[in-house]
């Protein structure tokens, strides 16, 4: 990583301009491999990837400008449509920053419920994940078994604790919206158990099948330097052999109790970046069995006044997202909504590196590389 | 690195780069914030990359802020080796044609994120490869985050 050189590496390795032979291939937006509207601008020398281009813009919602117009607990529900598969984790990063600028003490049982709840999404979404990129190599059972079951049993349980399938608004500024209902826990205890159970059908099915390894594996290779020069971060950085954790590295809420391991590949290339999010779905589990054990009855809710304002200044508060790195930066001004909210995406800055990811590759690995990517367009446009 | 030795680390080499203290009541992170001149910020960020000591290889966010009166800049580093971090803050006066140096030679982490902000801020960074609208259509007027931004009703309002 002190890599002295890497800069002048840095200055080689961005994008030239397209070269004017070859064919131009665009792939998108309307593509069932692209998880959106995502468009690549690809030329191709023969079959080889000479350049690749990514154009988004089409899901641009202008977030952050919507955020100044908006009070603080009315943020929120924005995040909630940002990565609409991790809609927890975004409540939860924003909460963070607000609660980090407020000094705001969360008690411990809300805590507690938000790993539980954040580390169900994380399983959730790297369900999502399993059978999307299932059906992009052509693999169409982990889709009905990853997304149609497991992630289904999820969703249940988040619409018990809090009534919504999707955009949750769960977590709030000191705590979380309402307290688990009873018996909650026991069918998390019971859920946990029965995925273990799933992930090894998992393995059979997909990750040990050799037609997915050979689809699937040298391919796309990413060494450490390029990720941390192109500022990747979640699996695709782990699956390089970095270990790299916001949750270890600037750990936040209540993980420094978690024993837990960082996943970590060795070449960085598809089948790891696959590999780090199944094993990632094993700590999870093993972190909310730890939850489970250690939460105790209280408040979920830290005492708050009802219309209350964020001291004047700037905080930055940022959490491990299914999708890597999530920040948001707020700059207050002492009035009821933020003067400016910016918004550090993972998905964003995790799909600039495709620029140079495709590069030298075949055509038909394109897909392959794009899918094992994992990116929502809903937090590229934002 | 403590705050106060980058500080010292970054002061050495250019003394005009200051301190952003702290505002009373405000609550922020742990993290050092330097404000850095327009014009030097490229070779600035050159040294906290290069210099092993410090070796900033993570970029993590670039954002801007309309002040109003002014633009400013913010970038906020994290060193993987050694663990800590830096937030640079650049103020740009020139209203009418801001414009600050690339940073993307440095850290291609920041080849979208520039261009982000001057899609939506406007403000230019020059010796980018690719200085273009990344999230809205070629063909927009205007740059939709300056505060005195007024929206142009369409036909969904």
């Amino acid at each position: 990583m002190n890599d002295l050189t890497a800069p002048n590496k840095a200055a080689e390795i961005l994008p030239q301009k397209p070269p004017e032979t070859g064919m131009f291939i665009s792939l998108g937006p309307q593509h069932p491999s692209t998880h959106g509207v995502l468009r690549v601008a690809i030329t191709a020398d023969g079959e080889m990837v000479t350049s690749a281009q990514p154009d988004i813009g089409y899901l641009h919602r202008a977030t952050e400008k919507l955020a100044e117009k908006r009070t603080y607990p009315q943020i929120i529900v924005l995040t909630d449509r940002l990565d609409y598969l991790a809609a927890m984790t975004n409540n939860w990063a924003y909460c963070l920053a607000v609660e980090k600028m407020m000094s705001t003490p969360i008690p411990e049982r809300a805590d507690y419920l938000r790993i539980i709840v954040g580390e169900l999404q994380r399983i959730a979404s790297h369900c999502v994940f399993l059978g999307t990129y299932g059906i992009d190599i052509g693999a169409y059972t982990p889709f009905l078994v990853a997304f149609g079951r497991e992630r289904e049993r999820i969703l249940d349980l988040f619409e018990e604790i809090c009534g919504a399938r999707l955009t949750y608004n769960y977590i709030r500024i000191g705590g979380v919206m309402a307290d688990a209902p009873d018996g909650w826990e026991a069918k998390v205890r019971d859920f946990v158990k029965e995925m273990w159970g799933h992930l090894k059908e998992y393995d059979t099915l997909l990750t040990y099948n050799p037609i997915f390894m050979d689809r699937t594996k040298n391919i796309g290779t990413m060494t450490s330097e390029m990720a941390i020069a192109w500022g990747v971060t979640g699996p695709n950085l782990r699956a390089t052999g970095f270990k790299a954790d916001v949750r270890k590295d600037d750990a936040y809420s209540l993980y420094p109790k978690m024993q837990f391991d960082i996943p970590v590949g060795k070449q960085g290339d598809c089948w790891e970046r696959y590999w780090v999010r199944v094993q990632e779905m094993r700590e999870s589990l093993k972190m909310i069995d730890q939850a489970l054990d250690q939460i105790k009855p209280g408040e979920t809710m830290a005492k708050l006044p009802k219309y209350f304002r964020v001291p004047a200044g700037e905080g930055y508060g940022h959490l491990e997202a299914p999708r890597g790195d999530l920040g948001f930066y707020i700059i207050s001004d002492g009035t009821p909504s933020p003067y400016r909210m910016h918004i550090r995406p993972p998905s964003f800055i995790n799909l600039q590196a495709l620029q140079q990811l495709l590069k030298g590759w075949k055509v038909a690995d394109v897909i392959a590389i794009l899918g094992s990517i994992d990116i929502v367009l809903g937090e590229v446009d934002r | 690195m403590t705050s106060a030795e980058l500080l010292a680390a970054v002061q050495a080499k250019f003394p005009d780069v200051v301190e952003i203290p702290k505002t009373a009541g405000q609550v922020r992170g742990d993290e050092l914030y330097l404000a850095v001149a327009p014009a030097k910020i490229a070779e600035v960020c050159r040294f906290i990359r290069l210099d092993p000591s410090l070796s900033f290889d993570f970029l993590s966010f670039l954002t801007s802020i309309d002040w109003k009166t002014h633009f400013e800049v913010v970038y906020y580093f994290v060193s993987t080796l050694h663990h800590h971090k830096l937030v640079f803050k650049v103020k740009v006066d020139d209203r009418i044609n801001p414009e600050i140096p690339s940073v993307t030679p440095i850290w291609p982490a920041a080849d979208w994120q520039e261009r982000e902000v001057f899609d939506l801020m406007g403000i230019r960074f020059s010796g980018h490869y690719n200085m273009r609208r990344i999230l809205l259509p070629d063909d927009w007027e205007g740059f939709p985050l300056r505060k005195d931004y007024v929206a142009k009703p369409d036909r969904y309002d």
